[in-house]
């Protein structure tokens, strides 16, 4: 086996300076800004499969782009591909069991004046309480801090990830992301948002807690590479990017061309509705400031949802449901 | 820049059917493993599943049946790009649900022209059996699986046992990443939320409101789903359908495109919306200057209106600028449609369609 068939591409989470890797090298330090980051070539790792090639997952997100409001109609005609790229990102998928226990001030009622099965007057009082919750968490933390904002807290969709093999990485054309936070670190941060979590749990029941004592129970922390198609495109000289999820073919997230004219309508609406609520507030005054108030909001809303969408970002992301 | 086929990679765990020696790759996280060579179904910890579910339709019958569904709401120019029939795990957990719960609830009595609140002690427990479906994948979103959950929920007597291999030949068995531990946890967590929104619904103010959960049974059911991606004018949409013969229905939820008359409906319908609630308001003005509301009413009278005009405004502007609208099987309301033969009709006369 040769050095390079031996090597898998890395990038650095830093400074995106490419590295070609050997097969078991745990750490590596960055030759461009000398950031240390790992491949975790010594723990059990996982991918997502790549289900979807580059002209599929391109394919579908043309027909999603479509779909979306004040997009270019042009853009399926007049795309220039500009980079397709498929990039592995590191995810550490942590599930725990959370069990609190927690002794705090809760609130009860007296009531007073009793009239036909009620009462005229309730007072709030307050009593201690104690509880016990349990809870099941799943986290899918980011390994890298470059993970495009996009992902993070992105719900992975998959048939099932598979083990990790840097030969099918290679035989995809992917490239691999280096990871900077390891287990220990990212099951601190699963507990952190679990804890988090239960807390909100436990201010359903009390408005103070005195005492609390947490039992987590971590069941796994696995690290999974994530696919994903990242895509530059030119449009009438101008640059715009996909990220598409190479195993469920998702847009995760895109930049896309505005159509003009089609915003200059939204606006054209908005601004009618705005000059509408004016002119129902001023007819609807002489019944009153009530109703003249209500046209004039109700109008001047729908105004700032058609507004919205003449100005809005031009950016959006598939839901999942 | 293509991905070698994954059905011939080996990427995954490689098993050893125990009853026909069928060698099979599962994921990883499978919890058990199902034999579409010989049908059966094992834990990878040992020892034999037993497996319920529906017999699924052929992909063609879905097609035919979502085709024409989709004809009859999105118009001819629909056209079907994929479906993929697969058999989804889920674990229907039965458990006996307590809970304890105390607050109040507010009431207002009148005498003659008064109107005074009222504060009604609600404290009590809640007991009772009650079957929650769980999805048994771990890591994957698949579109419309509330429906799909009520669905399996709906027709859980009708799951018995069934010939996995002739399931296989229709449909691609997805085998259960979520163990049964894991499933009565989850179950557990929705129950507790399911009796919380019950309880929260009865009050005005939730004091406590504490819930036990002990699981009865659990059983691992096989409901076939289809998965549909369809083009209409060059943009994409999904559905998702009930793949299991016999379906009293196929199209669970499906979003579906706007047309042009249908944004405009919308955009008419929330403006009138927006005038109708303004002109209530009159009303509202009648009541507050003649004294007939006093305290907390009177609060009620001036701030409802204007924020319910509101809400009919923003929503009801983005709704009709939305990129799709999301149509479900059993949704109570839903805007009307145009037929889209009346559409049809219109552009025939326009000199539009052949």
């Amino acid at each position: 086996m040769t050095a390079e068939t031996a090597s898998t591409v890395y990038i650095c989470p830093q400074c995106g300076a490419e590295h070609n890797v050997r097969e078991g090298d745990v750490t590596v330090r960055c030759r461009y800004c000398s950031t240390v980051f790992r491949t975790f070539a010594d723990e059990q790792r996982y991918l997502l499969p790549v289900y979807y090639d580059s002209s599929t997952a391109l394919g579908n997100f043309l027909l999603w782009v479509k779909k979306q409001v004040g997009v270019e109609e042009s853009l399926p005609l007049n795309i220039e591909l500009v980079k397709v790229e498929l990039h592995f990102y590191p995810f550490w998928v942590v599930s725990l069991g959370v069990r609190t226990s927690f002794t705090g001030l809760g609130e009860d009622a007296e009531y007073a004046g009793r009239v036909d099965g009620a009462y005229r007057e309730v007072r709030t009082v307050y009593k201690r309480e104690s509880g016990t919750l349990e809870r099941s968490f799943e986290f899918a933390i980011p390994a890298s801090p470059e993970i495009p904002e996009a992902k993070k807290g992105y719900r992975i969709s998959s048939r099932g990830r598979s083990y990790f093999s840097s030969d099918y990485v290679k035989r995809v054309g992917g490239v691999l992301h280096g990871a900077t936070i390891d287990r220990a670190h990212a099951v601190e941060l699963a507990k952190e948002m679990a804890k988090n979590e239960m807390t909100w749990q436990i201010m359903r029941e009390v408005v103070k807690v005195d005492r609390r004592s947490d039992e987590v129970n971590v069941g796994e922390a696995v690290f999974v590479s994530v696919p994903v198609w990242r895509v530059t495109y030119r449009f009438k000289g101008k640059e715009y990017y996909a990220m598409i999820d190479a195993s469920s073919s998702r847009v995760i997230q895109a930049t896309y061309p505005p159509d003009v004219l089609e915003r200059a309508g939204y606006m054209g609406i908005g601004i009618a509705h705005a000059i509408a609520a004016v002119a129902f507030a001023a007819l609807l005054f002489g019944l009153g400031a009530l109703p003249a108030a209500t046209a004039f909001i109700g109008f001047a809303a729908a105004a700032a949802g058609y507004l919205s969408r003449a100005i809005g970002p031009t950016r959006a992301g598939e839901a999942v449901e | 820049m293509g991905v070698a086929d994954p059905s011939r990679m080996r990427y995954g765990l490689v098993y050893q059917c125990q009853t026909c020696g069928a060698s099979l790759e599962i994921s990883p996280d499978a919890v058990v493993y199902i034999c579409p060579y010989c049908g059966s179904a094992s834990s990878l910890e040992g020892g034999g599943v037993e497996l319920t579910g529906l017999m699924p339709t052929s992909a063609d019958d879905v097609s035919r049946e979502v085709a024409g569904f989709l004809r009859s709401k999105a118009g001819r120019d629909a056209r079907i790009r994929d479906v993929k029939v697969l058999m989804l795990p889920f674990w229907a957990v039965r458990q006996r649900v307590k809970t304890r719960y105390n607050g109040y609830r507010r009431e207002y009595r009148s005498t003659g022209k008064d109107q005074y609140p009222v504060y009604v002690p609600v404290k009590g427990e809640l007991d009772e059996e009650m079957t929650t479906i769980v999805y048994a994948r771990a890591f994957e979103a698949v579109f419309g699986l509330e429906d799909l959950k009520e669905r399996v929920l709906s027709r859980l007597r009708e799951a018995g046992k069934f010939d996995l291999v002739k399931a296989a030949k229709h449909a691609k068995l997805i085998a259960p990443e979520v163990s049964e531990q894991e499933a009565i946890e989850r179950a557990k967590t929705i129950a507790s939320e399911t009796h919380r929104n019950k309880v929260q619904r009865m009050t005005t103010k939730l004091f406590d409101c504490y819930t036990e959960s002990e699981p009865l049974s659990t059983k691992l059911i096989m409901y076939p789903v289809a998965v549909v991606d369809y083009e209409w004018e060059g943009r994409k949409y999904r559905a998702s359908a009930d793949a299991s013969v016999n379906a009293p229905d196929r199209v669970l939820k499906a979003e579906l495109p706007m047309r042009g008359r249908y944004r405009l409906l919308v955009a008419m319908a929330t403006a009138g919306l927006v005038l109708l609630i303004s002109l209530a308001a009159v009303l509202s003005q009648a009541a507050l200057n003649a004294g007939f509301v006093e305290g907390e009413g009177a609060l009620l009278a001036v701030v409802l209106p204007p924020a319910a005009a509101a809400a009919v405004g923003f929503f009801g502007s983005r709704r009709a600028t939305a990129e799709h609208r999301v149509w479900r099987r059993g949704k109570r309301f839903q805007l009307p449609e145009i037929p889209v033969e009346a559409e049809d009709i219109i552009a025939k006369l326009r000199g539009g369609l052949p």
